[in-house]
């Protein structure tokens, strides 16, 4: 929260320092989302809705997932069971803080079903989601940029040898690196390193 | 507050087993017509891949687009208020409307009870107005 406020303030991390020591080391992606909302909202405190969108987000895109995996319509267990998963215990804890350890858990498994769901479906729109899961993953937290790379390896290994989209899927991912690393990331992965 | 921090305390506990007895109860009383029928809207709510996907690309389109733009204009002279998100927000509503397109009929009763549920996280949100209990006051 503080590092938000410094945003707000007009600090800016690709020029000066910030007086909170920690915001200078970690990714803001999320802080600066967090930031615009809150200075057209008028409140920080609403900005922490960034918890719910990114809920109903994984729900839907794990529900999505599992029913075009297993080719009929979903029952209530598999629902409840998906359910479980996305409000799992640290989500819940953080819905109402500034942490974003939730975030990074819902965003690794939206990139992970976007992912998988655009190689099931062949929809140009997932590739996009996917893209943009990732990036939101890297400027969340700097374990955000482990998982993006495990989860780009680990879906990579499952569909290498039978997706005619690989091409695609390589833009995507690339994309990803790029925009997640340079755009997005620049302050701390570029300046810092 | 001690009232916001005992309604945080809950939602830390709760979420979980709540879930589970409120999915076994809708499973196990399905033969009584009322719970039958909540269940099935229940159901229906969430078979709908189309109506969610739709409304879930758009919100991370917005976000995604508001966090770019947010990091591009640090590298200029522009100022970095709310602007951004309400451009990310026109950017981010026409790219998932042109992605999405054609892909299948919006329910907009299901769209509602999406927004619905939002607009009431952001009131109890900024309405538990107390970051003290969490340590990042």
């Amino acid at each position: 929260m503080p590092a938000i406020l410094e945003l707000s303030g007009g600090w800016n991390p690709l020029v000066g320092e910030s007086v909170v020591r920690a915001a200078n080391f970690y990714p803001h992606g999320l802080w600066l989302l967090q930031q615009t909302t809150g200075d057209l909202f008028g409140s920080f405190e609403v900005t922490k809705i960034v918890h719910a969108l990114l809920a109903v987000i994984a729900l839907s895109s794990l529900l999505s997932w599992l029913a075009v995996e297993t080719g009929r319509a979903l029952g209530i267990l598999p629902i409840a069971l998906i359910y479980l998963i996305v409000l799992n215990p640290v989500v819940s804890a953080q819905a109402l803080t500034f942490y974003v350890d939730g975030p990074v858990y819902l965003l690794s498994m939206i990139f992970l079903a976007e992912l998988f769901l655009a190689y099931r479906t062949n929809h140009r729109r997932h590739d996009f989601a996917a893209v943009a899961a990732g990036v939101l993953l890297i400027g969340t937290k700097l374990s955000g940029l482990y998982y993006a790379g495990l989860i780009a390896f680990l879906f990579c290994a499952f569909v290498v040898r039978r997706w005619p989209g690989l091409r695609r899927w390589t833009a995507s991912t690339t994309s990803v690196a790029l925009i997640g690393v340079f755009v997005v990331g620049f302050h701390p992965f570029v300046i810092q390193t | 507050m001690q009232w916001s921090r005992t309604a945080a305390c809950s939602l830390k506990l709760g979420p979980n087993s709540c879930l589970m007895v409120a999915f076994g109860v809708l499973t196990l009383s399905s033969r009584f017509p009322l719970i039958k029928r909540i269940s099935d809207h229940l159901l229906l709510f969430h078979r709908d891949s189309a109506t969610l996907q739709i409304f879930a690309h758009t919100i991370l389109f917005i976000i995604a687009i508001d966090v770019v733009i947010a990091s591009l204009v640090r590298h200029t002279d522009l100022p970095t208020g709310g602007w951004i998100f309400a451009v990310a927000m026109v950017v981010g509503g026409v790219a998932a409307f042109l992605l999405n397109r054609g892909t299948a009929p919006v329910n907009w009763r299901h769209g509602a009870v999406i927004v619905v549920f939002l607009v009431l996280w952001a009131g109890v949100v900024s309405t538990l107005y107390d970051t003290s209990w969490d340590g990042t006051a």
